[in-house]
């Protein structure tokens, strides 16, 4: 039985331009590093943020409870 | 017309089958018609989810690549067997055999591949979506399915690993002229809860960040065993995450209406 036409093809075209631009990415890791502190430092400041907002909540709270 | 979908990540165990699956049956609860494909074809998984048994599952995708079966063999119409009030969800699986999986991966197949299997369920199976579940990292049969797809929708966790992942991924998926959209996944609970979550996590890894789903430990206890959101429609993580299949239904009517005739 003949294969379908669409298998064993693992050098066709697409595959080849796949390669092509992986190859001539020319990752910048400088820029990599920067995403990664970035990201680091959003979500310090997000999680004090949070925090800050949990203790304003909550002494809102102990101050609604002494009325 | 059909929009072909890949649900990916740069990391694995990022929730990329679990996704797959419950977009699939909240696709189908806004009225579409849904084909999930399991292109994870080194460690195939999303048939356990769907409780689909191997009697169910006769023939695969690797039966209908060697010429074994014909396509209606391995199209499993699961809307009665979920359940499903409205829409339609088929599933396609890939075989867990070993001597197929490594047949598979040394033989290979094209890009026609997607593009045959997208034609014939969109013509035979007059399906909307197209959704590849599929195998994590940059590797090659990963990349040939997202550039045979209108979209991907990559998952990401809060995690260093991640955030460079996701961000060399999107950065590689623009080269190909794809569009990437990032869903958060396992979010800590209260950072979930900050609404500027999105917007700044996009900012930070020039990707546009369409759903925030938390850590739940529900979903993880589910372990599973069946759709999450068809056990538990009422749970905050069906709910957020039938915002993201709203939002991807948005999306890709938008860009099929601007697309140039
Ligand atoms: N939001 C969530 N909260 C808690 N647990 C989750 C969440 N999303 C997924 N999980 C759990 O994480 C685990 C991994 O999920 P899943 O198998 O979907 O990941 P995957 O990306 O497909 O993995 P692989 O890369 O191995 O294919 C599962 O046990 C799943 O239940
Ligand atoms: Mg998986």
């Amino acid at each position: 039985m003949p294969e379908r036409e669409f298998i064993s093809d693992k050098d066709s075209e697409m595959r080849a331009k796949i390669r092509s631009i992986m190859s001539e990415m020319n990752t910048d890791t400088s820029k990599v590093e920067d995403v990664i502190s970035k990201f680091e430092d959003k979500l310090e400041d997000l999680n004090s943020r949070l925090e800050n907002l949990e203790s304003r909540v909550s002494k809102l709270e102990k101050k609604f409870d002494l009325l | 017309m059909t929009t072909t979908c890949v649900v990916h990540s740069y990391r694995g165990g990022t929730g990329k089958s679990t996704t797959t699956s419950n977009l699939s049956v909240l696709l189908a609860a806004l009225g579409k018609r849904v084909a999930a494909i399991d292109m994870d074809i080194t460690s195939p998984g999303l048939h356990v989810i769907y409780n689909v048994s191997s009697q169910m599952m006769r023939n695969t995708l690797n039966d209908y690549i060697y010429n074994r079966c014909e396509f209606s063999d391995i199209v499993m119409d699961l809307t009665n067997h979920l359940k499903l009030p409205r829409g339609a969800v088929y599933f396609l699986g890939s075989s867990m055999k070993p001597e197929e999986i490594v047949k598979v991966i040394r033989e290979g197949y094209s890009e026609k591949f997607f593009r045959h299997i997208s034609e014939k369920l969109s013509r035979e199976y007059n399906i909307d979506y197209v959704i590849f579940d599929t195998h994590p990292g940059l590797n090659e049969d990963t990349l040939l399915a997202i550039m045979s797809s209108d979209v991907s929708l990559l998952l990401m966790r809060m995690d260093k690993q991640d955030v460079t992942g996701t961000y060399i991924t999107s950065q590689i998926l623009r080269k190909f002229g794809k569009l990437s959209y990032v869903t958060l996944n396992m979010v800590p609970p209260n950072l979930a809860e900050s609404s500027d979550l999105p917007s700044e996590v996009s900012k930070i890894i020039e990707a546009p960040v369409i759903g925030v789903l938390p850590f739940y430990e529900e979903v993880l206890s589910h372990r599973s065993r069946g759709v999450f959101c068809l056990h538990h429609p009422q749970h905050p993580y069906s709910s957020q995450l039938l915002r993201v299949a709203k939002r991807v239904i948005e999306l890709t009517t938008q860009s099929q209406n601007s697309m140039p005739v």
